[in-house]
């Protein structure tokens, strides 16, 4: 026989919503007090040598067009704009990377097959800065 | 009635979750004056204010013990028996001997024997003026590391020549971020930033995780940045001529000496920061590259595996050693810089 008061204290459908609720609004609110905060959905340019990133350049932030010099066996000078990047020039043989032109979406890719370089733009960037040296 | 209560405990809970997220972290910050600067801690942890008060606490006995003007300090023990051997503590002997050792590996550029060459210029006192030749000439047999001796065994530091002098200040504070962060560390704090003035060490994450982020100034414009580092269990120094300097007949004069000629270092860099995981390295090594210059600094960098560095350069560009580059945000652009990476 079950008691009233165990039938009252039985989890119905709505306590089980409500508890899942409460574990998804204390993720959020603990996502938003102590989490990424800074974080933006911006451009940004990563460019990796031999696998390895070695910049990121934000491209929504650019407010004047930028030159990067990247040295391997060959050096690539890859130029970012407001918004795009591209491999403005290559000592490489062929030049395939130049002619790739300029890309500004998040996804896509520069490769410079000879000098292991990518670019590829990311579609979110951090921002905010904790302290300043120097 | 049991519906209140359930909304109560239900509240209770979503409070107690939204906590566990942060691990009930407290943040402590305090801004002082010590080392002749400025400096500003701050401290995530559940024992925030018991780990800040321990820093500063231990910034002030650092202090104490390292200071160059301050007359009851161990240095100005030293410079008082130059010309003879002063005992002091231990703690105070090895920075003296890290000091020389970074002397050395910087073939003097660094050289913490440099005070009495400060002193003639008047950037202890502000009085500037430019030393003539016989000044100098008079002065510069007083520098030089190989005149320090030390004695282990006796626990005494010894400058060889009355009238030297030596000023820690390009390695103290670098060496008082070590100790704080190995202060934090035994307290089990994962999260702080401690800005001993442009010498930024920082512990562990950001409470959520992220790296710190800490910026390099642009020398020339102070509210600009030249990039943007994102950095966790390092430490970030960096050294300039920019900010503190003087002008007479048309020139500008900066404080950073060199200690091989006696006059503000001709360095083809208005920056270096040095990003390292021991702050005393970062510390003094930053005033040591400014001084060798580019390429004798890349030539370092390039034959040493514990640190790595940006160089701003006279001629607007902005070089950063590979071993950061993937860490490093460069923002130059609006400035005019240029930027580069430099490999091994």
């Amino acid at each position: 026989m079950k008691s009233p008061a165990g039938s009252a204290l039985r989890p119905t459908r709505w306590d089980v919503v409500l508890a899942a609720a409460i574990l998804l609004a204390a993720a959020v609110t603990g996502y938003l007090l102590y989490g990424n905060t800074g974080k933006s959905e911006s451009l940004t340019a990563v460019v990796t040598r031999n696998g390895e990133e070695i910049a990121r350049i934000p491209l929504d932030e650019l407010e004047e067009p930028m030159e990067l010099s990247v040295e391997g066996e060959y050096t690539n000078i890859i130029r970012a704009e407001r918004g795009r990047v591209c491999i403005i020039d290559s000592t490489c043989p062929g030049r395939d990377c130049v002619h790739q032109g300029w890309i500004s979406r998040p996804g896509q890719h520069l490769i410079c097959l000879p000098n292991h370089v990518t670019v590829t733009i990311e579609g979110s960037s951090s921002s905010g800065v904790d302290a300043v040296s120097g | 009635m049991k519906r209140i209560v359930r909304i109560f405990a239900c509240a209770a809970a979503f409070l107690l979750l939204a906590g566990c997220a942060s691990g009930e972290k407290k943040k402590a910050e305090a801004e002082l004056y010590a080392m002749d600067t400025v400096m500003d801690l701050t401290i995530y942890a559940t024992n925030a204010e018991e780990a800040l008060s321990a820093a500063q606490e231990e910034i002030y006995r650092l202090d104490g013990l390292l200071s160059y003007t301050r007359s009851d300090s161990q240095v100005s023990a030293i410079n008082r028996g130059a010309g003879g051997a002063v005992e002091v503590p231990v703690e105070v002997m090895d920075l003296v001997s890290t000091a020389v050792a970074i002397s050395q590996r910087t073939d003097g550029a660094f050289d913490i024997t440099v005070a009495p060459l400060v002193q003639a210029w008047g950037f202890y006192t502000g009085e500037y003026t430019v030393p003539d030749k016989e000044a100098l000439d008079e002065i510069l047999p007083l520098v030089g590391s190989g005149l320090i001796r030390l004695d282990p065994g006796a626990k005494t530091v010894e400058l060889e020549k009355t009238g030297m002098s030596i000023d820690l200040g390009g390695i103290a504070k670098g060496y008082a971020s070590d100790v704080l962060v190995e202060m934090m560390k035994d307290r089990g704090v994962s999260s702080a930033l401690l800005a001993l003035a442009g010498n930024i060490s920082a512990v562990g994450t950001k409470p959520g995780g992220d790296p710190w982020r800490v910026a390099v100034r642009d020398p020339r414009d102070g509210s600009a940045y030249v990039g943007i580092l994102s950095v966790s269990d390092l430490t970030v120094a960096t050294s300039g001529g920019y900010e503190r300097y003087f002008e007479s007949g048309g020139k500008r004069y900066h404080h950073i000496i060199d200690p091989k000629t006696g006059v503000p270092a001709d360095s083809d860099l208005t920056s270096v920061t040095v990003i390292s995981q021991s702050g005393t390295t970062a510390d003094a090594l930053s005033t040591g590259l400014f001084v060798m210059g580019m390429d004798k600094a890349l030539a370092l960098w390039r034959a040493s595996k514990d640190f790595e560095a940006v160089f701003v350069t006279q001629d607007d560009r902005v070089v950063v050693t590979e071993g950061i580059a993937d860490r490093f945000e460069f923002t130059g652009q609006s400035g005019g810089y240029a930027y580069e990476i430099a490999s091994r």
